[in-house]
């Protein structure tokens, strides 16, 4: 398992153990006390006490170790989730909620963390480089969590355009995660509400209804006009 | 930090689509102006009832969409019967605060966050629905062992909601129904303060285990048990009572006795065993604890299955100040008006008057007084007082109450209209009548 080069995903460094935690531990620990990253791999390992050669065998560079710990904040989250046995009889809409409940709750107890990441974050339409591991495990809990809606009939089925969801997810997240950002209300309330809102109006907008009806009746227009 | 993602930096879009609404509605009043005049011209008859109809059925419905703080607000003035035309009281007096429902995950976030376990590690069952809404978030059942509880859970982010949508409310209130800006400013201060104490919940717990012990001796009612260790900032757990909503049961037994006069002697001793209980306890707490249950909203009483009278929610109590009730309950003294000088000065005291009011106002306000209390207390034909009261309204605020409550309150001896779910109020000011009478 040592050989596993450079981890791209958890299971990877948790083959190293101990030293991976230690690493990670360390490195957020210089991140937020000197607002940046370590001049080089060889003068953190000096100042941790380990070898350059037990780092490189954990993570390929400083932003592997960023990816790792970002994903590692979705895989605890939706490991939990599964856990939970209530879980299993929510609906699609519940289960988006509380998958965003509780990935906020794990992202609050790393906020000064997460905020030294996404500060400098400029473009939400581009994914950082930090995000490359966390997106596919998101994007992987939304579309079954939509797929789900999809086979009890909370989501209506549209051709094509459904396919899609997953990445409208993925942006409404982005839209979240800066709204807590810059949220500075006593507990992040408003962000929960913001959650609760938008979660709820994205369910309204993929459901069965206006828009199914509307598509339909400009189908039929377009085809019984000779 | 803070960097120049336009995208997502904090769009306002909830006040800008509020906002809108409120420009939406502008213009259908507009409108319902213009059908009014264009009536008017046709024919002369066209009272301005209609016109109030259409207004208050345009508002109430946007208001409605907005729900939050606005909503309530629409609620308050209703209360407050005279500030609005008959049209819009009625209207609005169906209004109910409902915010919109919390969905399962964030009521069990709520619990994780204060408690640190989810509902169903707290109780044996925990309802998945909402089975109420209530004041800025709503209510669900839960049981432990064999007792039912309610628990009413708080939307995340309403006390913060509260200022701005009082903000937007102010122009349309002050236009459309002719406010005064310095009585409305009045007014929405106190509202603004109360809304704000009604979200803080463990305040409400401390009033409600306060108030419903020193009143528990009143016959008739019943009061839930709290539970301190089961509530915190946004979450309440009280008993669950049995029983319909006062709204619903006289609905019901309306509907039941076919026409309002025929309403049969068992009823009948229940609506007065009820009445009483209520006006027992308004007075019990108008007199005696000098601070009121300040939401008489029907869905606030429950009416248990054996007549008794349920009382929930002390989100939202009044404290009397001492000199105003003071000076309030002087004006029940038929011997004050004996001295013109002392009612005066009582007057400006109680803001009946203000010192920049023109003189016919000032002279205007105290005579009218004196002929609506002489008509209420010799109780003459309806119609009069209904006439005089029309005068009153445009005269002050506070007079107005008091002549409508007047008013209200000789239609019920007469035995009209008196189930009505304002029957708190009333009951506040039956009180002051015997002593009144000479």
């Amino acid at each position: 398992m040592e050989t596993t080069k450079k981890s791209r995903n958890t299971r990877g460094t948790r083959a190293s153990g101990g030293t991976a935690d230690k690493i990670r531990a360390a490195y957020v620990d210089y991140l937020l006390t000197n607002g940046k990253q370590p001049a080089s791999v060889y003068k953190f390992c000096i100042d941790l006490g380990i070898k350059e050669e037990a780092f490189y065998s954990g993570f390929g560079s400083f932003d592997a170790i960023e990816k790792d710990i970002w994903t590692s904040f979705i895989t605890k989250t939706v490991t939990a989730l599964q856990s939970d046995k209530a879980f299993a009889t929510f609906t699609s809409r519940e289960r988006i909620l509380s998958f965003y409940y509780a990935l906020l709750e794990e992202l609050k107890n790393n906020r000064s963390f997460v905020l030294q990441q996404i500060g400098t974050f400029r473009k939400p339409e581009l994914t950082p480089s930090y995000l490359k591991g966390f997106k596919p495990v998101f994007e992987e809990f939304i579309s079954s969590a939509l797929g789900q809606g999809k086979s009890n009939g909370e989501i209506s089925t549209r051709p094509y355009i459904d396919r899609i969801y997953p990445q409208l997810f993925w942006m409404h997240f982005g839209f979240i995660l800066l709204y807590w950002r810059d949220d500075d209300s006593a507990g992040f309330e408003k962000t929960d509400a913001a959650v609760e809102k938008s979660v709820n109006l994205a369910f309204d907008l993929i459901g069965k209804g206006a828009l199914d009806s509307a598509f339909d009746f400009a189908k039929f227009l377009y085809q019984t006009k000779k | 930090m803070k960097k120049d993602t336009k995208e997502f930096d904090k769009i306002p879009t909830t006040k800008i689509q509020r906002a809108s609404k409120f420009i939406a509605t502008g213009a259908k009043i507009g409108t319902n102006y213009l059908k009014h005049y264009s009536k008017r011209l046709v024919n002369p008859d066209t009272t301005r009832d209609e016109l109030h109809n259409d207004n208050a059925r345009d508002i109430y419905a946007s208001l409605s969409e907005l729900k939050g703080s606005a909503l309530k607000v629409a609620q308050m003035l209703s209360m407050d019967k005279n500030l609005l035309p008959t049209a819009y009281q009625q209207k609005f007096a169906m209004a109910q605060y409902s915010a919109p429902p919390l969905s399962y995950p964030l009521v069990v976030k709520t619990f994780q966050t204060y408690f640190g376990k989810g509902p169903n590690d707290l109780f044996d069952s925990f309802t998945h629905q909402a089975r109420n809404a209530a004041s800025m978030g709503q209510v669900h059942q839960a049981t432990l062992k064999d007792k039912k509880f309610a628990v009413k859970i708080q939307y995340p982010g309403v006390a913060d909601s509260v200022k701005s949508d009082l903000a937007m409310v102010k122009p349309i209130a002050l236009t459309m129904f002719n406010l005064n800006p310095a009585e409305y400013d009045e007014f929405i201060g106190e509202v603004e303060l109360r809304m704000t104490e009604e979200t803080d919940y463990v305040l409400e717990l401390k009033r409600s285990v306060e108030l419903s012990e020193k009143c528990k001796n009143i016959n008739g009612l019943v009061f839930p048990k709290y539970y301190p260790e089961l509530s915190s900032q946004k979450i309440l757990t009280m008993d669950w009572i049995e029983g319909r909503p006062l709204g619903d049961f006289l609905n019901e037994e309306i509907v039941t006795s076919s026409s309002r006069h025929l309403v049969t002697s068992s009823s009948r001793h229940i609506f007065t065993s009820l009445g009483q209980a209520m006006w027992d306890f308004y007075h019990f707490q108008m007199h005696r604890l000098k601070a009121v249950h300040a939401d008489p909203h029907p869905g606030n009483f429950i009416i248990t299955p054996d007549n008794q009278l349920g009382i929930i929610d002390f989100g939202c109590v009044k404290v009397i100040p001492k000199d105003f009730y003071g000076k309030y309950f002087q004006l029940m003294d038929p011997r004050l008006f004996d001295d013109p000088k002392k009612v005066e000065k009582l007057f400006y005291d109680l803001h009946f008057i203000y010192p920049d009011d023109t003189a016919k106002d000032k002279k205007f306000f105290p005579g009218t007084f004196q002929q609506a209390r002489g008509i209420a207390q010799s109780s003459v034909s309806k119609r009069r007082v209904r006439l005089l009261a029309e005068e009153v309204f445009r005269s002050i605020v506070w007079i107005r109450r008091r002549a409508y409550e007047h008013e209200r309150a000789s239609s019920i001896e007469e035995g009209e209209g008196s189930t009505r779910c304002d029957l708190p109020e009333q009951n506040i000011f039956r009180s002051v009548q015997p002593t009144a009478r000479p």
